[in-house]
């Protein structure tokens, strides 16, 4: 380096401390070339420490050096050094600002994955215990964050010197540190060996009294119906799916209703055709139009797991009654997943039940309500054709593609075209839709015609 | 039906007789100017303790927030096990800082008034403070924070000069001294159509609402982009507006509950586990009317609801309208347990009162940290502390004007009221008590009386 280049470089250095925030993130986001001025002796033994100093600045300076200190391994000499890296970003960590927490803990992350955990086991071990007590509970959330990192590959004494921390921290008193240790629950459960260990963790932080701790035992219930043993579905897993489903709180019925094709996954299917319908079938008329959208959303999905009888005698009765919910929010729901279905339960059961929904939602006078039906409309044409509808859905589609008064029904319209296109049969598209489509070319929105241009082709195809 | 509890104020109490058990003392005064060179932006709007009572924190009609602490003062002594005895704090100024600046409204042509309405401090952080602020529109997240000066031993890019661009040192950092600062941390802005009243954190630590005058908002302190709206009262028709939200609070630890009170002297609690939008409220707590008293015009305007506070333990709260403050039960939603009148000489003068818009003053209250006692303003400068059941009622004057007849020579300096001597005739309505506090854990007041801030004890 010539003499230049070494002055430059120690220009940065004085800007990691300026007056000015642009000047220090600037410098920050140069340290890669700082280190190897200095070279990686220098780097571990002098810039590091001066690093550690710079904890209380703006955040976006501290964003950007969390992130660059998860990069810095080749700078300090690679991976018998890395536990050097540990204390600035413990420091970061340990922060009150969630942002750089998160990227601190990303960072650790990184590390941790290049090196493994066996060379810096020990460092981290007394890292996690040292945050474990800080004094601000923003530490104990950032131990939270770093024991999943270590936990699964960490050696068995390491892990038992670990997990009363972790069951310690879950009985904190202060409730974000107790809702952390909920939602990082699954991480141990996924690396874990004896499931066991963990479910009075887990059945006293589904009785949480504060909402926000209970919201994160679904995710933690969808770990552990992966790892349990069938034979214990039923002491653990259905009971707590019940106890959800039944929950006063409406986002615990929520949240249910959006993980439970992920939470069926691990359990029997004549359980689920059995049991879990009937939960699914309440949530449809739930009390709360958020639980019934949600569920309305999982429709489809949740079919796929079960068996023809249980879908038409438990699902169809409550799903129809949607399509007059007074939430358009719902219909729409409905309207984006009820045609999925008709594969499953095949033509005879489609025209019997889903073809009258399937008509009430098309006169819907929501234009977002029945858009969304004309995505999915193969899945019916494949199963029953279309020909006999045609006279309805030939009148809903000229309405939106006409629409008046909402230039942007239109363009939703003739940006389905192409779908409409590829689910329909040539003929039946070109003898109904085709001079609808064509008019789009000369509409007097451009935006439309430019949608019509863009889609020409795909239609053509 | 027997009617609710009310205390006869014409009953008289003498000094000695000290049924509540409380002797209240004046400790000190903060926040004093000479009155010459107070401002109207000087004048207190709100005051709050933090979850310790080591800090508490006032806001002004100029937008300003001025911390004052107990920590770390020479008088501050701790005994025995720790506990100290309340007459040792002493609050000295720790931060002032400007929090909301005046602004327009441009689209309305509305000035926006930088008059700070509500203080409320986050918990358990430790050495690090923060405290949510709001004006009438926005909602202000503030750290307030040490922060270490340091300074580098010298300049890396003239030591490399020096050595003639051959050498690179990187220069220590030496610690200069300690200063508070406050930092803003988020912004909460453009969620209130209307004036916002209050703010309030959730057990949770994570979220809070704030109500104006027709909705109450759920915020996260985390995202100031986006927030939830869970109670509308706005009628379709805005011309069949009857009432409107006046005070909102979170319950001390359900973390699902909250209330709101109304203009109409309604209380209503929202569970929100109920639904996403708490518009039908879980239970109402409404006065059940005095069919003997005469319902006049003024009746109307002074039932409505100025401040509601629940108590620390959860099981009552307090309701305040112009001229009582009633005590509830969280399960008995037909009556308040009591009902008890503060300055009911007030009543013949509601006309008025109602001329010079003095009837219109909003009155808070505060709930002891033991729910026996609590402490409302009045007029004159006039502070009252009621127990619970209603059955002693202390007056005092926030004032530093000291008598010149040494009437109480044991206690220092507080001016004492005697129910004879409250004669409403002589009020200065200008000067009132709106803003009062009482400490987290001991029986320690601040009472706020135009730009002063005024500390009580009582053993």
């Amino acid at each position: 380096l010539g003499e230049s280049g070494l002055y430059k470089i120690a220009v940065l250095i004085d800007d990691l401390r300026a007056e000015e925030s642009k000047k220090r993130l600037a410098a920050v986001q140069s340290l890669p070339q700082i280190a190897e001025a200095l070279g990686a002796d220098r780097t571990r033994g002098e810039l590091l420490p001066f690093l550690l100093d710079i904890a209380d600045d703006e955040d976006e300076v501290l964003l950007a050096l969390s992130e660059q200190l998860g990069n810095f391994l080749p700078f300090i000499g690679g991976t018998p050094y890395a536990a050097h890296l540990f204390p600035p970003l413990e420091r970061l960590a340990g922060l009150e600002e969630p942002a750089v927490r998160e990227r601190a803990i990303e960072s650790f992350r990184k590390i941790i994955d290049k090196v493994g955990v066996k060379p810096v086991e020990k460092e981290l071990l007394a890292l996690v215990k040292r945050l474990m007590e800080g004094e601000v509970f923003t530490m104990k959330i950032a131990s939270l964050g770093i024991i999943p990192l270590l936990y699964g590959s960490g050696s068995s004494s390491a892990q038992a010197e670990i997990l009363p921390l972790y069951f310690k921290a879950a009985k904190d008193e202060i409730p974000q540190v107790r809702r952390i240790a909920a939602k990082n629950l699954k991480d141990l459960i996924y690396a874990c060996k004896n499931v066991e260990e963990f479910l009075p963790l887990f059945q006293s932080l589904c009785l949480d009294e504060q909402d926000s701790v209970r919201l994160m035992s679904v995710e933690s219930c969808i770990a552990l119906s992966k790892k349990i043993p069938q034979n214990k579905v039923g002491n653990y897993i259905l009971p707590f799916i019940k106890s959800v489903a039944e929950d006063k709180s409406w986002r615990m019925r929520y949240m249910l209703a959006e993980k439970i094709v992920e939470l069926c996954k691990g359990i029997e299917s004549s359980i689920v055709c059995k049991d879990i319908s009937n939960y699914f079938a309440k949530f449809l008329q739930d009390s709360e139009s958020e639980v019934r959208a949600a569920s309305a959303g999982r429709f489809a999905e949740f079919c796929k797991l079960l068996d023809l009888n249980t879908i038409v005698e438990k699902l169809i009765p409550p799903m129809k009654k949607l399509s007059n919910d007074p939430f358009p929010f719902v219909r729409k729901s409905l309207a984006e997943n009820i045609l999925l279905v008709c594969p499953l339960i095949g033509g005879t059961h489609t025209s019997q039940h889903l073809i009258p929904t399937f008509l009430t939602l098309l006169k819907d006078e929501n234009s977002e309500v029945v858009l969304p039906l004309f995505k999915t409309i193969g899945y019916m044409n494949k199963v029953i054709g279309l020909d006999s509808l045609a006279q309805s859905i030939v009148p809903a589609i000229s309405n939106l593609a006409n629409d008046k008064k909402n230039w942007r029904t239109r363009l939703t319209m003739f940006q389905y075209f192409p779908f409409l296109a590829q689910q329909t049969e040539e003929n039946f598209f070109n003898d109904k839709f085709l001079e609808l489509f064509l008019q789009g070319l000369g509409d007097s929105v451009f935006a439309i015609r430019e949608i019509a241009v863009e889609n020409l082709m795909k239609v053509a195809e | 039906r027997p009617a609710p509890q009310r205390r006869d104020p014409r009953r008289g109490r003498t000094e000695g007789a000290m049924a509540d058990g409380l002797d209240w003392r004046f400790s000190h005064v903060v926040a004093e100017k000479e009155e010459g060179d107070v401002t109207e932006a000087d004048i207190l709007s709100t005051v709050e303790f933090d979850g310790t009572g080591e800090n508490i924190a006032v806001g002004d009609k100029g937008g300003r927030i001025l911390v004052f602490t107990s920590q770390g003062n020479p008088s501050f002594h701790t005994r025995g096990g720790g506990a100290s005895t309340v007459r040792d704090l002493d609050y000295r100024p720790q931060i002032e800082f400007q929090s909301h600046e005046p602004e327009f409204d441009y689209l309305k042509s509305l000035e926006i008034e930088e008059r700070i309405n509500k203080i409320k401090w986050l918990g358990g952080r430790n050495r690090t403070q923060m405290l949510l602020s709001t004006n009438d529109k926005t909602i202000k997240l503030w750290k307030i924070h040490e922060k270490k000066a340091k300074s580098l031993s010298f300049s890396s890019s003239e030591e490399c000069r020096r050595t003639g661009g051959r050498a690179l040192r990187l220069p220590r950092l030496t610690s200069g001294e300690h200063t508070i600062t406050n930092t803003s941390r988020r912004v909460f802005a453009n969620g209130h159509a209307y004036h916002i009243n209050s703010i309030s954190l959730n057990s949770d630590g994570e979220t809070f609402i704030s109500s104006d005058d027709l909705r109450v908002n759920l915020w996260n302190l985390e995202i100031n982009d986006q927030s939830f709206n869970i109670v509308d009262i706005k009628p379709a028709n805005l011309e069949e507006l009857t009432e409107v939200i006046t005070s909102s609070e979170f319950h001390p630890f359900h973390c699902n509950i909250f209330m709101y009170s109304s203009s109409k002297g309604t209380v209503k609690l929202a569970d929100m586990r109920d639904a996403a939008l708490c518009d039908h409220h879980s239970k109402l707590f409404e006065e059940p009317e005095d069919p003997s008293s005469a319902k006049s015009f003024f009746s109307e305007i002074v039932s409505s609801i100025s401040d509601i506070k629940f108590s620390r333990d959860g099981r009552y709260f307090l309701s305040r309208d112009y001229l009582t403050v009633k005590v509830w039960d969280l399960n008995m939603e037909k009556r308040p347990l009591c009902s008890i009148p503060v300055h009911e000489q007030l009543r013949p003068k509601l006309c008025d009162l109602y001329e010079n818009d003095f009837i219109f003053d909003k009155f808070e209250c505060s709930f002891s940290h033991d729910n026996g006692h609590f402490l409302t303003g009045s007029y004159n400068n006039y502070f009252h502390v009621f127990d619970t059941r209603g059955r002693s009622d202390a007056c005092f004057e926030a004032s530093r004007v000291i008598p010149k007849k040494k009437l109480f020579k044991k206690q220092k300096d507080i001016i004492r009221k005697a129910p004879e001597d409250i004669n409403v005739e002589t009020f200065d309505f200008r000067k009132k008590v709106l803003h009062t506090a009482w400490h987290p854990s001991m029986n320690l007041c601040a009472v706020a009386a135009a730009n002063m801030l005024f500390f009580y004890t009582a053993s």
